[in-house]
């Protein structure tokens, strides 16, 4: 029964790159002449909607993921760095909440099991639960039955991550998108246990941001020693979520944490570029859409000087 | 012109300026290729643990040997520790191992594959003491880059390197790592030495016109430029024909523009992507 599971859209969809074109592993570079590539992002779900490359004239990648830490940004730029040419960039796209930490859980070392990074685990917490996972998919009862019944009688749906990407509108009215960007805010004081956003840091946050300034350090200095000029980008949200991160909130989570980290890395920042904010760039309160993240990328990479204007 | 000079390395031992290697061959095709290759008078043999057939080497070798003639003193053998054995830790039991592997008492160069992060300060100091015991003639690393000798040589050595190896070809002449080796009196083996013959080697108007005026193939224009350049192309063929056809190049000689122009062909080209292969390379 596993063997069928494998041959699920379920099974698939619970993995990354599967198909090896994101991440320049063993087997992308044997189907693959380019090299030395003058960029990479990093980043969880903001990076992965904010950059989009297509048709202009650099050759990069978009490591980025929702949802993705800054273990695995890092982990991965371990793996696959090679990719850079002497001299080229890392964006660490920065996220209202990069510098606090949260527990990651069994689908989250899982979506990276099938990327060949010669057994070292991108999200370190799980791993060897993950493999026994991907390994055994019925142990994840309900849900592997499920998707088996639907191949069996071949009545699988097929899902498409990315279908937002492709999007060069917003599909939300602005009471739609008050309310999204009112569930992100919660969300947020949920996930971090954040009862006030202008209160200092918790007791767990600040231990979240003691190991995340740690890892950033990490991950700047590897950057360093290599040759390689990691910036950080802070994208742009809607009008509507950016009047929530008031300046008290954004020294605390944002600029405190970068100060913390004290490496003196170029900062581009767009979070108050009004001409990045109009809802029609975004497909919801937060993420740019097709055309947001074409304008987006290149106004960053016209900033950092890699593309004329 | 038929000279086929010896490297010598900074110990005095000597080793052959050209090398087949025998990566992820099983058995029939290494025992065509080996043979065929000791026949032409190539005499060096590069694996490594990681390639999984260091007992078909093994193997291969001792019946090649035998069917030829030829005495182990007569062939060159590498082979490499893998980034899982460096882990381990147990290098003296590692080497051992790679000997039984190779059915022979010593391996003439012995390679540290990658410099595996945090670990391969460790086992070079480790591999200076089986060196020490005569069990390998020479030792080196692979993938090294001048980052990773100086931090190597920041912790000091007793031993200084005897060879590294790592990817050289007209697409990629590294010529800083190159310069640095030199000085330091360490012999290079050059991997991908043809770049694969990717397109962009095939369809070069500078070695296509320079192969040409020699009456050569591109790939033994570039051979040779590795041979007059001392470094040494350790490269795979499975094509018998295309072996003897690469080690038909020591009677004619490149001059010193057409070494030059080979070389004007580098833009940092490298077809392996190191990370992929060592993460925290």
């Amino acid at each position: 029964m596993n063997n069928h599971l494998y041959n699920t859209e379920w099974y698939k969809s619970l993995f990354l790159d599967i198909d090896h074109e994101t991440y320049p592993d063993n087997t992308w570079y044997r189907n693959h002449d380019e090299r030395n590539f003058d960029l990479v992002n990093l980043g969880s779900s903001g990076g992965k909607w904010a950059f989009d490359y297509a048709g202009l004239n650099i050759k990069a990648m978009n490591w980025a993921q929702q949802p993705q830490t800054l273990v695995e940004d890092y982990n991965l730029l371990r793996c696959f760095h090679s990719i850079l040419r002497k001299g080229g960039y890392v964006i660490i796209t920065i996220m209202p909440f990069t510098g606090v930490n949260k527990q990651t859980g069994l689908y989250d070392a899982l979506k990276y099991l099938k990327l060949d990074t010669q057994g070292e685990p991108i999200e370190p917490h799980l791993y060897h639960e993950a493999k026994r996972y991907a390994d055994n998919p019925l142990l994840f009862g309900r849900p592997a039955y499920h998707a088996l019944k639907q191949y069996l009688l071949k009545q699988e749906l097929k899902t498409d991550r990315n279908c937002n990407a492709c999007l060069d509108y917003n599909p939300m009215t602005e009471e739609q998108l008050e309310k999204d960007a009112d569930m992100w805010m919660k969300g947020w004081k949920q996930q971090f246990s954040i009862s006030d956003f202008e209160a200092p840091l918790t007791a767990q946050n600040q231990l979240g941001r003691k190991y995340r300034v740690r890892i950033m350090r990490e991950l700047i200095d590897f950057c360093a020693e290599r040759g390689y000029k990691p910036i950080y980008v802070i994208p742009p949200v809607t009008l509507f979520l950016s009047k929530k991160f008031t300046p008290r909130f954004r020294d605390i989570y944002i600029y405190d944490y970068l100060k913390e980290v004290e490496r003196d890395i170029p900062l581009l920042d767009y979070s108050n570029k009004e001409d990045l904010m109009g809802s029609e760039l975004y497909f919801n309160s937060f993420f740019l859409n097709k055309k947001g993240a074409r304008l987006f990328t290149k106004q960053v990479l016209t900033d950092i000087g890699v593309i004329k204007s | 012109m038929s000279m086929v000079e010896y490297i010598c390395l900074n110990n005095g031992a000597q080793m052959p300026p050209i090398v087949e290697t025998t990566n992820w061959m099983d058995y029939p095709t290494m025992k065509r290729q080996v043979a065929e290759g000791l026949k032409i008078g190539f005499r060096a043999f590069d694996t490594a643990r990681d390639y999984g057939n260091e007992h078909i080497v093994g193997q291969v070798i001792k019946e090649c040997l035998k069917e030829q003639g030829l005495k182990r003193e007569d062939i060159f053998i590498t082979t490499k520790i893998g980034n899982s054995q460096q882990v381990l830790g147990n290098i003296e039991e590692q080497i051992e191992l790679s000997l039984r592997n190779l059915q022979t008492d010593y391996v003439d160069l012995w390679l540290m594959h990658w410099p595996y992060p945090g670990r391969y300060v460790d086992t070079w100091h480790k591999m200076e003491k089986v060196y020490l015991s005569g069990r390998v003639k020479a030792i080196g690393m692979a993938n090294f880059r001048i980052r990773h000798f100086e931090h190597l040589f920041k912790d000091g050595v007793e031993i200084m390197p005897h060879c590294v190896q790592f990817e050289l070809s007209p697409l990629r002449t590294a010529n800083n790592l190159v310069r640095y080796c030199r000085e330091r009196n360490i012999a290079i083996q050059a991997y991908s030495p043809l770049c694969r013959m990717i397109p962009r080697i095939n369809s070069s108007k500078i070695l296509n016109e320079i192969a040409v005026a020699h009456h050569k193939t591109i790939a033994q224009t570039i051979l040779r430029w590795h041979i007059q350049n001392q470094t040494v192309p350790v490269f795979k063929s499975l094509n018998p024909n295309r072996l003897k056809e690469n080690y038909d190049i020591f009677d004619f000689e490149l001059s010193n523009i057409e070494m030059q122009q080979i070389a004007s062909l580098d833009e940092d080209y490298k077809y392996h992507i190191e990370s992929a292969s060592c993460p925290g390379y």
